[in-house]
């Protein structure tokens, strides 16, 4: 049996994240790797451009490895993260 | 003998990797008549965990970051259970990767599309390339310029296995990739975090995912002088310094057998041991 513990919710405002493989300041900056990155369409012949808006997409991989750190909000240039445990766990 | 010998023709001799059938891969058999080109896997983004149409994986993480043991306990045993059919990773050492590479020509250096993944690296050249990959099946990496981000390199033997030392050098372990269950397609060059199988296996306990080395390694403390050097070699929170000994210390059931620690001794104080002939660990793939 693994042992669960309740972890931080993580958002991300995909209107302000628009280029993630570009930024990728939150994948790299996390000490547990949470976060994922990847091209939203994988066309034949075409190497995806990272800097078009909405060619990757930025997702929470690994939420339950989330120490609510806050590293990645701190770092985002967007302000594009926001990082909170549930109320009822708080309480 | 472990599974993938089972089903690929190993023997207890000779592991499936050394069999130059698997590397002669049937990427080439002609389409069906009728049936149009098929989307790479990973071809578009997964969905957010949560999502209905989320992967039994992302279901699962999503259930463990809700504190619901239940649910990402029976997720990740469907999922062995279904996976037991078929073969995923295994380890390698550097001595047998060495050996096998040979039989996986053509060979080209390419990204990690781990890395590219989980921290967003790009590797573009030579230099940055981790990955190798392996067969036939590299001759058309050209269709899919996305999958082979920043092309590819092809090497002669002698230079893949130089990029294998270096890496092994640097401090990345060795898997084989099976892809599709019926040809190794590539050799990775991996670690933990970033490494989708390593994480699978240490953080969830997809057993399948990554199948431990043919090998244990054991540390002959006539020989270790506790000097350190292995230490923070090891992916799989095998090897730790035992302040009692003044030795290094390898747990042998948490030894995946990958050799980092082994080439990293400076006195040759770690030796492979054959885990099919150690009567407890013969099993423990
Ligand atoms: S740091 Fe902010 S803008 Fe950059 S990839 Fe992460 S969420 Fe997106
Ligand atoms: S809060 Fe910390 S642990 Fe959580 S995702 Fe951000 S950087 Fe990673
Ligand atoms: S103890 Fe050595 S051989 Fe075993 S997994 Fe760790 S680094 Fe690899
Ligand atoms: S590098 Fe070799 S000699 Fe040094 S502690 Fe490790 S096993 Fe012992």
């Amino acid at each position: 049996m693994t042992q669960c513990y309740v972890a931080p919710i993580i958002e991300i405002d995909r209107e302000r994240c628009t280029t993630p493989f570009a930024c990728k300041k939150c994948l790299q900056i996390c000490p547990t790797a949470v976060f994922g990155v990847r091209e939203t369409r994988q066309v034949r012949l075409e190497e995806t451009d990272k800097f078009a808006p909405g060619s990757f997409r930025l997702r929470v991989a690994y939420r339950d490895k989330c120490s609510g750190c806050n590293r990645c909000v701190d770092v985002c240039p967007e302000s594009a993260l926001t990082v909170r445990m549930p109320e009822e766990v708080l309480e | 003998m472990c599974r993938m010998c089972d089903s690929l023709g190993g023997t207890a001799e000779q592991p499936w990797y050394k069999n130059p059938k698997n590397f002669s891969n049937r990427m080439y058999k002609l389409r069906e008549p009728g049936k149009g080109p098929q989307m790479a896997a990973g071809g578009n983004a997964e969905p957010d965990a949560g999502d209905q149409r989320a992967s039994p994986f992302a279901q699962a993480v999503e259930a463990k970051a809700n504190g619901d043991a239940d649910t990402f306990n029976k997720i990740i045993s469907d999922m062995n259970a279904r996976a037991s059919l078929r073969p995923g990773c295994q380890v390698v050492p550097l001595h047998e990767v060495l050996d096998v590479l040979d039989l996986g020509m053509p060979v080209a250096a390419m990204q990690c599309i781990c890395r590219k993944e989980t921290r967003a690296c790009e590797e573009c050249s030579l230099k940055e390339y981790t990955g190798l990959g392996l067969g036939t099946g590299m001759l058309k990496w050209e269709r899919w310029p996305e999958r082979y981000r920043g092309k590819v390199e092809f090497l002669s033997s002698k230079q893949a296995k130089e990029f294998v030392e270096y890496w092994d050098k640097k401090g990345f372990m060795h898997m084989l990739m099976q892809e599709g269950g019926d040809f190794i397609g590539g050799m990775c060059n991996c670690d933990y975090p970033d490494c989708l199988p390593i994480r699978q296996r240490i953080d969830y306990g997809l057993t399948a995912q990554l199948l431990k080395s043919e090998y244990v390694c054991f540390v002959d403390w006539e020989k270790c002088n506790g000097c350190g050097d292995c230490l923070g070699r090891c992916d799989f929170n095998a090897l730790k310094y035992e302040a009692t000994m003044e030795k290094a210390h390898i747990d042998q059931f948490q030894c995946f057998g990958c050799g980092l620690c082994e080439t990293a001794c400076p006195r040759n104080a770690i030796e492979y041991r054959d885990r099919k002939k150690i009567s407890g660990l013969a099993r423990v793939w």
